[in-house]
């Protein structure tokens, strides 16, 4: 072979290895195909949906819901998907993009498989007033980390039930039955979480970040501080002395910690005010045990009982 | 799903292009991190737009960022010290910091949550769409051509401004000239691209490069090959692994440097040992 001749074979091998390579292994199934942002929504859906959805979530709950590094796979979900429901309220912007490089236009914003968790949700944090257009839309609509309340559950459950039979009428009857069955367990656990955290009505708190807001006003509790005075910007030590100083003057006795954020940081300043650090997961799976939404809150509110019953 | 890496690869060649050429004068000049500064002051310029009421992506916002790149084009033509006392390195390194802690001093002030700004500002090649693909392909083509025209002024003063200088040609103005269109370039290619891999794709493909070819013209285009091939193995890598993209692509340059390193190595011991 002449080597002008060798190079274009070997040119040309190389591309049809690689051609092979990247070929997709595609799996047929009827099963409605169900892509959430958070694992939350993910279990909501796997509880209603049973044997006849397949789900799958795009971040798992030890990861920063604001700050996911998309993967082609994620594209590649989107674009099976029949039903892909966020989270909303700007929390899971980054979906936006992954949507729209899909080209799924059956889960477009607005067409039928695309359902946005937050619609129904008693909004709170919502900014009046002052608001101008010159803002940009961040955070105008409210603080988006409203699954800290049980009682949104029930709402998110039941706007998922809604939307899966929608899309898949043949199995709305066993849909129906599921998120009934949830629901009337959801229930329960709601009223054992109640009972439980009722003693600590009027417990001051400190959280790094603004995001405990629904979770706080269920359960009557009261945030003193918190250790990020905004998101992304480190706190100053004038912040922190501050902080340290009035966590001892109101008596708080834990600071409650995402397990994205720095837990060194945050036993830190707890030591210094003579309270404790406590990694409180915002999300399934962000903490060992924590398997779905039931046993992730029921972990909490026995971990917060604990820190703060003496 | 070749198709959907399409989009983000036919990006990178886009980058590809213009970077590659920058990339060669950024070496020759010894200004390896400008690009980072630059973007940086970009977004700073971003940053304060926002602070002052503009949103993103909008035209006001965009000239805030312009503006500030240009006053950046500005400081780094006149740090460009005859003496050779200050490398201007330092000063692009202090540019950097201050550019990057100033927009987190800016924020700490902003009206309202600041944790969007990040990925608002830094894009993900694999979100690349075509309108953003081919607004940066007419801007770059347009900065190319500048470029192209005035090839013996950019050239001259890369290589040696005090020449430069004796033809007549004024040194702090094309200096100028290159940072401005530099700034322009650069502000685009982060938006769609990142910074980590806009720095890659300046850097690495240059740097092979001239390891392996003399002429300004060979270099070019063995730059641009080696930016295409190891930009589609990167992606491909990003795919078959399901990596995040832009970080797969990178790595991917780096093992390119790694290996084109060795072979510089060999061939060099070989016609020592062969003479």
């Amino acid at each position: 072979m002449k080597p002008k001749n060798l190079f274009r074979a070997l040119v040309l091998s190389g591309a049809l290895a690689l051609l092979t390579w990247m070929a997709p292994t595609s799996a047929f199934s009827k099963t409605l195909n169900v892509v959430t942002s958070s694992p939350d929504l993910a279990d909501f859906a796997k509880k209603i949906g049973g044997d006849k959805v397949s789900v799958q979530s795009l971040y798992r709950g030890d990861e920063d819901p604001h700050a996911i590094e998309p993967r082609p796979s994620m594209v590649v979900s989107v674009r099976r998907a029949d039903l892909v429901i966020v989270i909303g309220m700007d929390l899971d912007m980054w979906m936006n993009a992954l949507i729209e490089t899909s080209k799924n236009s059956s889960v477009m914003k607005g067409a039928k498989g695309y359902l946005d968790a937050s619609l129904g949700i008693d909004r709170k944090e919502v900014p009046s007033g002052k608001i101008d257009l010159s803002m940009g839309d961040i955070h105008a609509l409210g603080n988006p980390h409203y699954l800290t309340d049980p009682e949104n559950a029930r709402v998110v459950a039941r706007s998922i039930l809604q939307k899966m039979a929608e899309l898949d009428p043949d199995d709305a009857v066993l849909f129906k039955k599921n998120a009934e069955a949830y629901l009337a367990r959801l229930d329960e656990a709601i009223q054992k979480w109640s009972g439980a955290m009722k003693p600590f009505a009027g417990t001051k708190i400190v959280t790094w970040h603004p995001s405990w807001v629904y979770f706080v006003e269920r359960y009557g509790l009261k945030v003193v501080g918190t250790i990020e005075p905004k998101p992304g910007i480190p706190p100053s030590p004038a912040h922190i002395k501050e902080l340290v100083e009035k966590m001892k003057a109101e008596g708080v006795k834990g600071i409650l910690v995402e397990p994205y954020y720095d837990l060194s940081v945050a036993k830190k300043v707890a030591s210094s005010a003579g309270a404790k650090a406590l990694v409180f997961p915002q999300s399934v799976g962000g903490i060992k045990g924590a398997d779905d939404y039931l046993s992730l809150v029921d972990q909490n509110v026995r971990n917060f009982t604990e820190l703060f019953k003496n | 799903m070749i198709e959907m890496m399409l989009l983000p690869f036919v990006a990178c060649v886009v980058l590809v292009g213009i970077h590659v050429y920058l990339g060669l004068h950024v070496i020759e000049r010894g200004v390896i991190f400008v690009d980072i500064a630059l973007a940086q002051i970009a977004a700073l310029g971003y940053v304060v737009a926002f602070a002052l009421g503009f949103p993103f992506h909008t035209p006001a916002s965009y000239l805030f960022a312009l503006g500030f790149s240009l006053t950046g084009a500005v400081l780094l033509a006149l740090t460009r010290f005859r003496s050779g006392l200050i490398p201007q390195e330092a000063i692009i390194g202090i540019i950097y910091v201050v550019a990057a802690s100033a927009s987190i001093l800016v924020l700490n002030f902003a009206p309202s949550e600041a944790e969007h700004l990040k990925t608002m500002l830094v894009g993900n090649i694999l979100f690349a769409t075509w309108k953003e693909v081919v607004k940066i392909a007419l801007l770059y083509a347009g900065v190319g051509l500048f470029h192209l025209i005035f090839r013996k002024q950019f050239l001259q003063v890369t290589k040696d401004p005090e020449a430069a200088r004796a033809i007549g040609i004024r040194p702090r103005i094309w200096d100028f000239f290159f940072y401005a269109s530099f700034g322009i370039v650069v502000t685009s290619s982060v938006e769609i691209g990142g910074i980590f891999l806009v720095f890659s794709l300046l850097i690495v493909p240059s740097v092979i490069a001239l390891l392996f070819a003399r002429r300004i013209l060979t270099r070019l285009l063995l730059g641009w090959t080696i930016g295409v091939v190891v930009s589609a193995a990167g992606l491909a890598a990003s795919y078959r692994y399901d990596l995040p993209t832009g970080a797969a692509i990178v790595c991917t340059f780096g093992a390119a440097a790694i290996l084109a390193g060795l072979v510089k190595w060999i061939r060099v011991k070989r016609s020592s040992t062969g003479a």
